[in-house]
């Protein structure tokens, strides 16, 4: 009977997952497709533009040109200024590191990465042995955490709170203390930094946090803009206590 | 709650605790003193293991840093150089074309491509990335915490829905990735019982049956999740095996990079294509959290071991102290109770002796006796002998036969 009902609840479990789906597809559908036209139009109306201004361009040239330019920035290189300006490379070492976090955190952006075989191939064994590192990881922390939310608790409980006022109180707090230190504050970071807006900062930390990490906004790869040092590092270092205190909340 | 009842595998406190030294001088009781202090050397423990855990992955990371810089700048710096040339050959053969109105149409096709749109061919007739099917796709990509990138919501209002539908939909997938893999276990445990009796049956030991039913569960699981789909992507989408093996590896890891994205191409797919593809992705990332977690368990193992290990060597090292020392303190008190013993039995002696002597002589023992008789507590030596030598012994008078008893004492106390 328990397995019946086990299946029973993953058939339901299947249902409602596509179901969600689904909802959410025609929503995205509804909200995206017209801006998504409009910009189609800009980039066909950019080449007609360019073509129109220098008139002796052919369209194959021109075809051509944008293969090669499309290429290169798919690899990440963004042709912009002269030479000495697109000297800073990608796979430095503190770039490097900052991809090898995306990769065992799960998060993997996507603006940087491996195109060598060599460089695939240990991408995928790198993976499997550092994600599991970066769980058990993570595990800690929040077991760590979790025992300073029981002294919080235990603190209260002596004051003569009720527990489930305590649990309520300490899932609140540690909530409320996370979004301000992990996505409030950073996006007022990022707005002096990235010069994204405040909402852009918001997005990006949540979609970072949860690591589902599309790619759309990565820190530090804003054409003319100045980085200090180790700006990457500390965004690193941010990525990883944001996932620490994302782990307590699931162990709370 | 103190682990007190289920050890923590990581704890050394543990494992220490389970080896119970014999310390054979201590009368302390072995419970902890008070909770507190219990509270703040379990803080320390699991600081410490946390502390550790950081050190590795930061050395883990670095090393991953180190090989991807050595493997990848090379390439880059190459495709760099081209697309340099490619530049000015494009401006040297347009002469009406200057460098900074390329530059601004370089940075429109950068903003083009980030925004998912190509800007080869005729754009408007690309297939949309967010029609029905394709914004499925991409709800997935958001629950699942893949998260491609290849679209990715552009305007306002997406993105803000973006935000909340992943905070609903990242548990609720979670939950579904539990139950499937528990039907997953169901199904595979079935299976590999009849295989693991017939393995009993041949009497091999426990421990290898267990070894050949996770190298079953590794290469089944292989080839059903990762072989066979990355065939049918080489082969639909056109890319080489190692990339067609790399995307389901990143993909079903939930890293996602959306370099390659089956079904993100401008192919004529079959209708049944994608959700084929999106059944595939759940049941491949329930097998692939097995995995993980499989080698997280080793990784645990491991450092449970080494932990041990070290566990044990420490309590050996405190267990062969404490008895060495018990053993030092238990010889010195016997030693001092055996000289005091002696030295009181010997002062009698002396006693009884120039009571004696008194008798017949009427002297007290001279100083140089009562320094001769302590300073053989010590292990001096020298002393006797020479002392045997001089007249000193005669000192107080004593005749020879007399003298030898003494010297017989004097040699017990020694």
């Amino acid at each position: 009977k328990a397995m019946c009902s086990g299946k029973l609840q993953t058939g339901l479990l299947v249902a409602s997952y596509f179901i969600y789906l689904l909802v959410g597809a025609a929503v995205f559908q509804a909200l995206e497709r017209t801006a998504e036209k409009q910009e189609k139009i800009a980039a066909a109306q950019m080449k007609e533009a360019f073509l129109q201004n220098f008139t002796h361009l052919t369209v194959a040239e021109m075809e051509q040109f944008m293969k090669n330019l499309t290429e290169a920035i798919q690899n990440g290189v963004y042709p912009v200024g002269n030479e000495s300006q697109i000297e800073d490379s990608n796979w430095d070492f503190s770039n490097s590191f900052f991809f090898a976090g995306t990769v065992v955190s799960t998060i993997g952006y996507g603006t940087l990465r491996p195109k060598t075989a060599g460089g695939q191939i240990f991408c995928v064994f790198f993976a499997l042995f550092g994600i599991p590192l970066n769980i058990v990881f993570l595990h800690r922390v929040g077991k760590m955490l979790s025992l300073l939310c029981k002294k919080l608790g235990k603190f209260l409980y002596e004051k003569g709170m009720r527990k489930k006022k305590i649990k309520f109180l300490t899932l609140l707090f540690f909530l409320a203390t996370g979004i301000l230190v992990f996505l409030c504050l950073p996006s007022l970071f990022f707005q002096i930094t990235e010069g994204w807006s405040y909402s852009e900062g918001i997005y990006f930390a949540f979609i970072t946090l949860s690591t589902i990490g599309f790619g759309d906004y990565v820190v530090g790869k804003q054409p003319g803009r100045n980085y200090f040092s180790y700006y990457r590092t500390l965004v690193a270092i941010w990525i990883l206590f944001g996932l620490a205190w994302i782990a307590l909340l699931f162990n709370l | 709650v103190l682990p007190v009842a289920a050890p923590d595998l990581l704890d050394p406190k543990s494992a220490t605790q389970n080896s119970k030294p014999r310390l054979s001088f201590s009368t302390k009781p072995t419970v902890l003193s008070s909770r507190e202090e219990s509270d703040s050397a379990i803080n320390v423990m699991k600081w410490k293991t946390v502390s550790t855990i950081f050190l590795v992955v930061v050395v883990y990371l670095i090393i991953g840093a180190t090989v991807f810089k050595a493997l990848e700048q090379p390439h880059e710096t190459s495709q760099r150089t081209t697309i340099v040339i490619q530049k000015q050959t494009f401006v040297s053969q347009h002469s009406c074309v200057n460098a900074t109105e390329l530059d601004e149409l370089i940075q429109q096709v950068v903003a083009a491509i980030n925004a998912g749109i190509i800007p080869l061919g005729n754009t408007s007739t690309q297939i949309s990335h967010w029609d029905l099917g394709s914004s499925f796709f991409f709800a997935g990509t958001v629950i699942t915490t893949i998260g491609f990138g290849n679209i990715s919501p552009r305007t306002q209002g997406g993105k803000i829905f973006c935000i909340i539908y992943a905070l609903l939909g990242i548990p609720l997938f979670g939950f579904l990735l539990a139950g499937v893999g528990d039907q997953l276990g169901t199904i595979f445990g079935k299976g590999i019982a009849k295989v693991e009796d017939t393995f009993v049956k041949w009497n091999v030991s426990q421990t290898k049956i267990r070894i050949i039913s996770t190298i079953i569960f590794i290469l089944f699981g292989c080839v059903l999740f990762v072989a066979l789909p990355a065939v049918i992507f080489k082969h639909i989408e056109g890319w080489n095996t190692l990339d067609a093996i790399y995307f389901v590896v990143i993909t079903l890891t939930t890293i996602g990079f959306g370099d390659y994205v089956a079904g993100g191409s401008d192919i004529e797919y079959l209708d049944f294509y994608k959700p084929v593809v999106w059944f595939w992705i759940l049941v491949g990332l329930a097998y692939f959290a097995a995995v993980l977690s499989m080698i997280g368990d080793w990784l645990r193992v491991i450092s449970k071991k080494t932990k041990e290990e070290v566990g044990e060597f420490r309590a050996h090292a405190a267990e062969w102290t404490a008895n060495v020392t018990a053993e030092f303190k238990e010889t010195r008190r016997r030693l001092s109770v055996e000289i005091y013993d002696k030295f009181q039995r010997a002062t009698s002696i002396k006693r009884k002796l120039s009571a004696e002597l008194a008798v017949n002589h009427n002297q007290d023992l001279t100083p140089c006796k009562r320094t001769l008789s302590v300073n053989h507590l010590t292990s001096e030596k020298d002393i006797l002998p020479a002392l045997t030598k001089t007249d000193s012994i005669y000192m107080n008078g004593l005749t020879p036969h007399c003298a030898a008893d003494e010297i017989a004492v004097i040699e017990n106390i020694k």
